[in-house]
């Protein structure tokens, strides 16, 4: 980027556009670890560095794309962070019972030390993750307030991935947060001691912002890279951090193999590719090597939530090793989803069992599973679309077709309606076939 | 960063506790004590009477009311507090870990010259 600084204007608002949109992947969460760490105040923080980006949007077309856009991003929200905090104290100082003489305490001047990108303390942003994962917290707060502080996520896509109204979740967060500054949670990572019964939640956690970067739900984009390789990268910190931790491995094997796929899940217009239908040259044979490494080295009798990502490890290591999709041991595929649903009773599991047990012994039995799970699923499209495909494999077209209309009537996603609805076209048979 | 914790317990566990039971209250304040002092310390602490010597004061209006007992009735009562210094929540629950078996309610207190 020196062009950036023999002209400033090179390159003009799509490339500020671009720079920012960049800025925001890469350095938005690292962004705020440190301005965190730095002033204890994640409210502020957050706050703050949502203004220096919309400062940045604002200035960087027409001034230019500095050399260094996040030193410009950290500069700009700890000036922000430090404004906030002075106007804190002149209102204090002005109610004259709560005069009091200064004390050693550091006031609201920054703490000086070098200018922090976050770079050189790689687990500033698992100090957050813990921070996030309070067991002081409310369950559903920690994985909201993750999604914001580590992953950046805006709150209708982090309603939208626990299924609330985005009103709810805009409150759940704005209080978790005010809670986060001021109960005295500590910014660290815990001692070792109280390390392990903290673990299962933050691979929770992280699991989900695995999952918003993998499918989020809302917009054109199916697949958002940079958050699933985030969370990969965070877990990737915490197996550093925590050599050996059974749920830890068990992820990181999990979530490798899955994002290796990731090239191969849309066309370049971002239609969705089914497995099955996937170009599996596309798949990122290096990494899949590491995964069934990683998920090697997971003991076998690994229990508790190790074991729900044992076994969908596992899952996605038959697909991974698969020539094709027919060759797909799906006896195997359905083996270990019976035992994840034994374990979580969880209607999303039996639904994608029944995929497996389609593949395996034929369309009846597969909807023979999908019986009783409406209830349970009243506004997931995946339901109707399965069901949609069973039917038609069924040969039962006028069913399959009514089963396609809800499913595409449930989906949120641009890329996954666009493919539900070149199945219908294919099966009206007024077009081209759609997703082969 | 000071904490107040406010200690509850059914009053009827002291009223009835053996004098070694007692002995063992007074054990784990000391340890309590011991573990805040190793990282910060107790800004103040104070048993309190039961709520039979409660009186509550409220305003109605002008006027001030009166009534005898405690603000609200409820199974576990205030029975006692603390305010301590310590870094952060954990140091604070480890700490609280080491009290008899109290309701601990944890509150942060505002500082006003903080920033």
């Amino acid at each position: 980027m020196s062009a950036a600084r023999t002209a400033p204007r090179d390159g003009g608002p799509a490339s500020a556009e671009d720079a920012l949109d960049r800025a925001w992947r890469e350095h938005w969460a690292r962004l705020l670890a440190a301005l965190v760490a730095r002033y204890r105040r994640p409210d502020l923080a957050e706050d703050a560095l949502a203004d220096a980006f919309a400062a940045a949007a604002r200035t960087w077309p027409s001034d230019g794309v500095p050399d260094n856009p996040a030193g410009w991003l950290r500069t700009a929200a700890g000036r922000r962070v430090l404004d906030r905090l002075r106007a804190e104290a002149v209102a204090l100082r002005k109610e004259p019972l709560m005069v009091v003489e200064e004390r050693s305490r550091p006031g609201p001047q920054d703490p000086g030390g070098e200018p922090d990108d976050g770079a050189h303390v790689p687990d500033e942003r698992l100090r957050l993750v813990f921070a996030c994962c309070h067991p002081a917290l409310a369950p559903e707060a920690r994985a909201a307030l993750t999604l914001r502080f580590v992953a950046g996520l805006g709150v209708p896509d982090i309603a939208r991935l626990f299924l609330v109204p985005e009103a709810t979740m805009a409150a759940r967060v704005t209080r978790a947060k005010k809670r986060l500054a001021a109960s005295g949670i500590p910014f660290s990572v815990p001692p070792p001691g109280r390390l392990d019964e903290r673990l299962d939640v933050v691979a929770t956690v992280l699991y989900l912002v695995f999952t918003a970067g993998y499918a989020p739900g809302t917009g054109p984009d199916l697949v958002r890279v940079g958050l699933a390789g985030e969370a990969i990268r965070l877990v990737r910190l915490l197996d550093e951090l925590l050599p050996g931790r059974p749920v830890v491995r068990a992820l990181l094997a999990l979530l490798v193999l899955q994002h290796a796929r990731r090239d191969a899940r849309a066309t370049a217009d971002g239609t969705l590719v089914l497995l099955a239908e996937q170009d599996r040259t596309l798949w990122h044979a290096d990494e899949i090597t590491v995964g069934l490494a990683v998920l090697a080295s997971v003991p076998d009798d690994a229990d508790g939530l190790a074991r729900d990502y044992l076994l969908q490890a596992r899952v996605a290591a038959e697909h991974a090793t698969a020539p094709t999709a027919a060759l797909t041991d799906w006896r195997a595929v359905a083996g270990h989803y019976a035992e994840l649903e034994e374990r979580s009773g969880s209607p999303v599991v039996r639904l994608a069992r029944a995929v497996a047990v389609a593949e395996a012994d034929g369309p009846q039995e597969g909807l023979a599973l999908l019986d009783g799970l409406d209830a349970a699923l009243p506004h997931h499209h995946r339901l109707p679309a399965v069901r949609a495909e069973l039917l038609s494999r069924a040969g039962r077209d006028d069913e399959a077709l009514a089963a396609f209309e809800l499913a595409i009537e449930r989906c949120a996603n641009a890329a996954e309606r666009a493919h539900l609805e070149g199945r219908r076209r294919a099966l009206r048979g007024d077009g081209a076939p759609g997703g082969t | 960063m000071r904490f107040m914790l406010l200690l509850h317990e059914d009053e009827q566990v002291w009223a009835r506790a053996s004098d070694a039971e007692r002995a063992e209250y007074a054990r784990r304040h000391e340890a309590f004590a011991a573990t805040v002092r190793e990282r910060g310390a107790i800004v103040a602490g104070e048993a309190l009477s039961t709520v039979a010597a409660a009186t509550t004061v409220r305003h109605d209006g002008d006027a001030v009311l009166v009534t005898e007992g405690p603000f609200a009735e409820t199974v576990e009562q205030l029975g006692g507090f603390y305010v301590v210094d310590l870094p952060d929540l954990d140091a604070v629950v480890e700490a609280v870990a080491l009290l008899p078996r109290y309701a601990v309610e944890v509150r942060p207190v505002v500082d006003a010259d903080a920033p």
